[in-house]
This record gives structure tokens, sequence and C-alpha cells, in this order.
């Protein structure tokens, strides 16, 4: 490779000159950058931009703090509406049925007689007069009352006809709600109860409780019923 | 012949491809030193042109001429006397001197054999 003499140590000293004007290339461009080596006037005009850009950005700090307690204020406003809807909600479904629900209440158990005739005009009126005393939520031997809920009679002296199932003795009606208030309500004399035992002589058992808990039915589909638009 | 060239442009390479930069302070004492060193490498050149070369001068020419006049103008900042400019000139003088004596080495070994192929009545150019 190095066939003379002086080829090998000339080619080092190639080398690291090249070496040495690439560091010095860098190194110039390092101390042209310095802000050692600007000219006054540079350093100047540098420090008034740095100035004014400085005083942009305490402008751009406090907007930006205008904006984020805007951005709170709004976000809390919507957490709040979100928590009204959440709620009104949650009253909404207990109101349908959809959800289960628990509480104190009554419970009105209608037993088993052959000699005298309950039907379902009587459930009816039973449950009528607990929406009255300020029932909550009612249900009819375990099938919660919901919007769309009937009744009707039957051939059968025995059975009532509920929402397409046939329901038989004893019958258990139970509200949630203040349990005096229902038992007062329901109570009152010639009121449907009062009528029921004394005139009809059907052995109605009313016991107030402390909990109880009614079961959910399906959410209600609409197929023709649509919200009308503003 | 062209070995010593393709280093030099190798060795520009490796210098790029080196990710730390020396400080801006250096530059100054950095270019000193590079004008040393390329004294010391027409100086060698010069020796191969003139069939008066030794490795030896050349390194140490090469590295401690080198050092010596970064080191020297660092002392003179230190102590106060501006040597930067001494130093660039006395080399930028040697470099020039040495350019001039390549030259004429070159002219007179290629182009004038040349020429004293082609036309035999051409004088060697001095």
């Amino acid at each position: 490779m190095f066939k003379k003499k002086w080829q090998l140590t000339l080619t080092i000293a190639f080398a690291s000159l090249g070496l040495l004007l690439s560091l010095q290339l860098r190194a110039h461009k390092a101390q042209v950058n310095d802000l050692n080596s600007q000219s006054s006037d540079t350093l100047a005009v540098i420090a008034k931009n740095l100035n004014t850009k400085y005083y942009q950005l305490i402008q751009e700090v406090w907007d930006l703090r205008t904006q984020r307690k805007l951005l709170e204020q709004s976000a809390s406003q919507n957490k709040t509406a979100l928590e009204a809807m959440a709620m009104e909600q949650q009253k909404l479904n207990i109101a349908l049925g959809t959800v289960p629900v628990e509480g104190p209440g009554l419970i009105i158990t209608v037993p088993e007689n052959s000699e005298n005739y309950f039907g379902s005009q009587d459930t009816i009126d039973i449950i009528n007069e607990l929406w009255n005393a300020g029932a909550e939520a009612v249900s009819v031997n375990g099938w919660r009352i919901s919007n769309n809920t009937f009744f009707l009679p039957t051939n059968e002296l025995s059975t009532i006809i509920m929402n397409d199932h046939k329901i038989s003795y004893p019958y258990v009606i139970k509200a949630i709600g203040q349990p005096v208030a229902l038992d007062k309500g329901i109570s009152i004399p010639s009121g449907i109860i009062d009528n029921l035992k004394s005139i009809y002589k059907i052995p109605l058992e009313i016991k107030q409780v402390d909990k109880l808990g009614l079961p959910a039915i399906s959410s209600p589909k609409f197929k023709y019923a649509f919200l009308v638009k503003d | 012949m062209w070995l010593p060239f393709l280093a030099l442009f190798l060795g520009f390479l490796a210098g790029q491809t080196f990710t730390f930069t020396l400080p801006a302070s250096f530059a100054p004492y950095l270019s000193v030193a590079i004008l040393a060193t390329l004294d010391s490498t027409l100086g060698g050149v010069k020796g191969v042109m003139m069939h008066k070369y030794d490795g030896a001068i050349l390194m140490s020419g090469f590295f401690i001429n080198g050092t010596l006049a970064a080191f020297l103008v660092f002392m003179g900042d230190w102590i106060g006397v501006d040597l930067y400019y001494v130093a660039i000139f006395v080399f930028g003088v040697r470099i020039f001197q040495n350019l001039a004596i390549i030259r004429r080495e070159f002219i007179s070994k290629y182009v004038a054999n040349h020429l004293k192929k082609n036309n035999s009545s051409t004088h060697e150019v001095q």
C-alpha cells in the first residue's frame, strides 16, 4: 500500500489536517452563533426581540388562563347538567318501572276463599287507591305495574288476566310508599278496603313493612309513538 | 500519489461524523493550530517534490508545531499579548512560501519535461 516511504507519514499528516479542519469548521460555526461574538447592535436587536417576545408570552399566558377559567366553568356547568339529567332519568325509570326498586311500604294479601268473588275490578280499585294514597311503585303477584299494565276478568272466578299472564289466589299487592300513610289512605271508612271487608267479606290482610323490593319490567318499545320535533 | 488527498477527505468526514463539538472559545486556538499543521503538511509535500523528504521531521513538525502554536496563542491571551495575529502572519507567510516552492518544483518537474518532449528548444522555467 505504501510503496514509497513518504506516503505513510504524509497520509497521517493529511488525515489529521482534515480532521482538524472539520473540527474547526464546527467550532467556527458555534462561535458565529455564540452571543459573545455578536456586535452590540445585533445584541441590542436580539434583546429587543426577546423583550417583545416576553411580553407577548405573558399576554398569551393571561389569555390562556382566562380561557381555562371559562372552560372550567362550562365543564362544571356541564357536570351539573349531566348529574341533573342522570337523576331525572333515574326518576323516570322508577316511574316507568324499568328498574327494580326497594323501600318501605305495604303488603295487601288476598287469600284463597271460595265463597266470595274477588275480581279484576277490585284489584284495579285497590291499586288506584294506593296511587291516591301516595304509593310510588306497585306490583301485583310479583308483576310490576307499569304504564301499559291492564287487568281483565276471566270466565273463571278465581283468576285475573294481568298483562297476558293469568294470576290467581293468593293475590299479593305490594306498594312502596310511606307505610302509615298508605295504610290510612286505603283504609278510610267506606273506601275500597272497608267495602271489601265489611260488605263482601273478603279476608284481606294488610301489613306494613320496613323494606320490600319490587322487580323491574323490561323497557317499553315504541314503534309508532315518536317525540314531537320542534 | 492520491492517497494523502483521500486521507484528507476521510479525516474531514470523520470530523463531521463525530457528534461532539468543541466549545466556541476554542476556535481561535484551533485555527492557529490548523495554520501550523497546514504549514507542516505543505512542507512535507515540498520535501517530496524536492526529494528531501523526512517522515520524522514532518510528524514532529505537524504535531509539535500545531500544539505549540495553539498553546502560545493561549499563553498570549493569558498574559495579554495578542499572539494570535503574530501566529497568523508567520504561518501565513510560510504557507505561501511553501506553496510557491511547490509550484516551481511542479512546473520544473512535470510541465517542463512535458514541454521538452514536444519542443526541445524550450528552456526550463525557474
